[in-house]
């Protein structure tokens, strides 16, 4: 049999042939961007991207130099209780070391945006392989990995984390890259549960339909089926998971730094990671009452990102799947 | 079954659906959506299935194809057994047999391009190089009557009616000599219904194919079938050519179905008497002991529910499971 070709006049023009095609990507683009709180997150996470790429250029100092004499100073444009005379060039004051705060706060952005999208990255790529297998799969393997999930799920995290650095902070793991390994493990060791489930529950509703069905009826092969059917049918919840996970990490991070478990100090300002903004405010908290603005800039900065991911979580969710708007 | 002339023979077909409960996952019972039925298809003819929403039409379809692998029962395909062959080799025999889809909102990728959507059986087949698909394509969108610029859209670009014909164009892209129509125009307005059937009819001509052609009501197959077989909770109840079967159907159940087809003539719309079908379709899981159709039949007996009426050949082609059947003829 051969296919022959129709004649033009019995070919149907219902649709305008002139319209340009978009993909459900490229619509949801265009909806996104309508979304002026999105639009606003997205710059503000692009802002910190390019702090943290960009610190040494942009830091007006060295943040580990230790300007003696110079301790404490308040930023000129709040003298505040201090008699210590405030000094133009330090734009946020100093330290207790008499280190220059703002140079400090912009070198932090590499831990949180580093924490952020790192850890994330790996719980996606962990989380949805366990999870597209467990869901396509079932049976036994499925049961198994579900329950591993439970037990992970009802594990308190923060106390999880507190556990992992207090006993492992000192081994070599954990001094590696000041620590920021061992943290990254912790918080996916954490994290691709979620994943998992998410991807499962979209894995077991794609299977049953009829796209699915179809590819399996002209002989499509289970890693075609899974790679070029069910998973990019997946990646919506994926990004929105992710927007809303990220500001989480980031948190989490400031937390621990915050309680002493996060990065160890550097010793030179040639390492990437000099300091985190959870570190800042474990640092600033010991002068809270005199020099306010060691606490207040970093966690306006956590405030801020952690603010911008939201707004950008909201938008994708409505710009993705128009049906889903207002709920979470 | 030494007939040449068939293409497809299904003999004592189940597909039971377990039933799973708790947290052990203990199986507590079974759907019986396909409960022992036996037909055969000629080549070239359209075969209707039809029976209420519920009763197991769309699973027999699936169980031919092996998209559900059937619990028992066998299904010849060219001679070959499609029940015993499994992986590459079955994998290798999709080629002959295809199917069109019910809901054509759920059955194209929402993130493949049309081009894509009906280039993919030609790919995962290696039968054609990625530039001999994109032409392919383009032939077999104008095949469905469609615009072969219509290849780099997307599905949600697209009518309900558009996109049963791209399924219709991925269907027959490897040039299958069968395939199951899954109540392809139920889900469409009714205006284009007729426009879906007769593209089917002469793609049926054109290349000599052979239909499974599911309705859930006799008005939709009675133009394209040849033979029409109706089905009522997981069995078969009647079988017989079209003509006869519209004229002389012989099972209550046919009867009552075919009264709720109008007749396009008022005076003999009016004079007609008519069986209307009272009650719900009861579930699968739990079907009534004897024959399945007593629970709504108006003239079962108390036999109706000691035991399974056969289903017989009553007139040469006709077939028929009910034990009263003899009162029509
Ligand atoms: N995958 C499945 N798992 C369990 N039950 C199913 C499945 N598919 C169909 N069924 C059940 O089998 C019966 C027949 O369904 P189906 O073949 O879809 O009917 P029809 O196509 O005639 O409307 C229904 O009761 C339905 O709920
Ligand atoms: S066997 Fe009895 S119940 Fe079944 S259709 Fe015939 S008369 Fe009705
Ligand atoms: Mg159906």
């Amino acid at each position: 049999m051969s296919v022959q070709t129709a004649s033009p006049n019995k070919i149907a023009v219902i649709n305008d042939v002139f319209k340009p095609s978009r993909s459900l990507g490229q619509e949801a683009w265009s909806r996104l961007i309508r979304n002026k709180a999105s639009v606003a997150g997205m710059f503000i996470v692009g802002f910190f991207i390019f702090l943290a790429i960009f610190a040494p250029v942009i830091a007006p100092m060295d943040p580990l130099k230790l300007h003696s004499g110079k301790r404490f100073l308040p930023p000129p444009f709040d003298q505040g209780a201090t008699n210590i005379k405030a000094e133009p060039e330090f734009l946020l004051g100093t330290d207790s070391l008499g280190r220059d705060v703002l140079s400090r706060v912009i070198y932090g952005a590499r831990v949180s945006m580093v924490v952020g999208f790192l850890p994330t990255t790996i719980i996606l790529l962990m989380g949805s392989t366990i999870g597209m297998i467990s869901g396509y799969i079932g049976g036994k393997l499925d049961n198994l990995l579900m329950r591993l999930t439970d037990v992970i799920y009802a594990f308190p995290d923060l106390l999880f984390f507190i556990i992992v650095m207090v006993a492992l902070r000192d081994s070599f793991i954990g001094q590696f890259m000041n620590g920021l390994v061992l943290l990254f493990a912790a918080l996916a060791i954490v994290n691709w549960v979620g994943v998992a489930r998410l991807i499962r529950g979209q894995v077991l509703s794609l299977k049953q339909k009829e796209f699915v069905e179809a590819a399996r009826c002209i002989g499509a092969k289970d890693t075609r089926i899974m790679f070029r059917h069910i998973l990019p049918n997946s990646l919506s919840p994926l990004i929105v998971w992710a927007a809303f996970t990220i500001p989480g990490l980031i948190i989490t991070e400031a937390v621990l730094g915050y309680l002493g478990l996060g990065l160890r100090p550097a010793t030179d300002s040639g390492q990437f990671f000099v300091t985190s903004w959870g570190v800042l405010m474990l640092d600033g908290q010991t002068a809270i009452n005199s020099q306010p603005y060691l606490l207040l800039a970093p966690a306006i900065c956590v405030a801020l990102v952690v603010l911008a991911f939201t707004f950008l979580g909201d938008g994708l969710r409505d710009a993705l799947d128009p049906r889903m708007r207002g709920t979470q | 079954m030494t007939d040449n002339n068939v293409l497809l023979s299904v003999d004592d077909l189940f597909k039971h659906f377990p039933i799973m409960r708790g947290v052990l996952q203990r199986q507590v019972g079974a759907v019986r959506a396909v409960d022992g039925i036996s037909f055969d298809i000629h080549r070239g003819e359209t075969l209707g299935l039809v029976g209420e929403s519920g009763c197991g039409k769309s699973t027999t379809g699936r169980a031919v194809l092996q998209l559900h692998r059937p619990t028992s029962g066998s299904v010849r395909f060219e001679g070959t057994d499609l029940t015993q062959i499994k992986g590459e080799e079955l994998r290798l025999m999709r080629r002959k047999m295809q199917m069109i889809f019910q809901d054509p909102y759920a059955s194209l990728n929402p993130r493949m391009t049309v081009g894509e959507i009906i280039g993919e059986p030609l790919l995962v087949h290696k039968v054609a190089t990625k530039a001999e698909a994109d032409e392919r394509v383009k032939q077999l969108l104008e095949l469905v009557k469609l615009n072969p610029s219509f290849s780099t859209r997307y599905p949600h670009e697209f009518s309900g009616g558009q996109r049963q014909r791209i399924g219709i164009a991925r269907a027959l892209a490897l040039q299958p000599s069968f395939i199951v129509c899954d109540e392809p125009i139920s889900a469409l307005d009714v205006s284009i219904q007729a426009q879906v059937v007769n593209l089917l009819e002469e793609l049926q001509n054109k290349f000599n194919l052979t239909y499974l052609f599911i309705a859930h009501d006799l008005s939709m197959v009675r133009h394209i079938s040849d033979r029409v077989a109706v089905m009522y909770l997981g069995v078969m109840v009647e079988l017989a050519t079209r003509d006869e079967l519209y004229s002389h159907p012989l099972h209550p159940y046919s009867q009552a179905l075919l009264s709720a087809v109008p007749i396009p003539d008022p005076v003999a719309e009016a004079a007609r008497q008519r069986t209307i079908l009272t009650g719900d379709v009861p579930s699968p899981a739990n079907p009534p002991s004897g024959c399945r159709f007593r629970t709504r039949c108006p003239i079962a007996e108390a036999i109706c529910a000691e035991s399974r009426p056969e289903f017989r050949e009553i007139r040469p082609g006709h077939f028929v499971a009910c034990f009263f059947a003899d009162r029509y003829l």
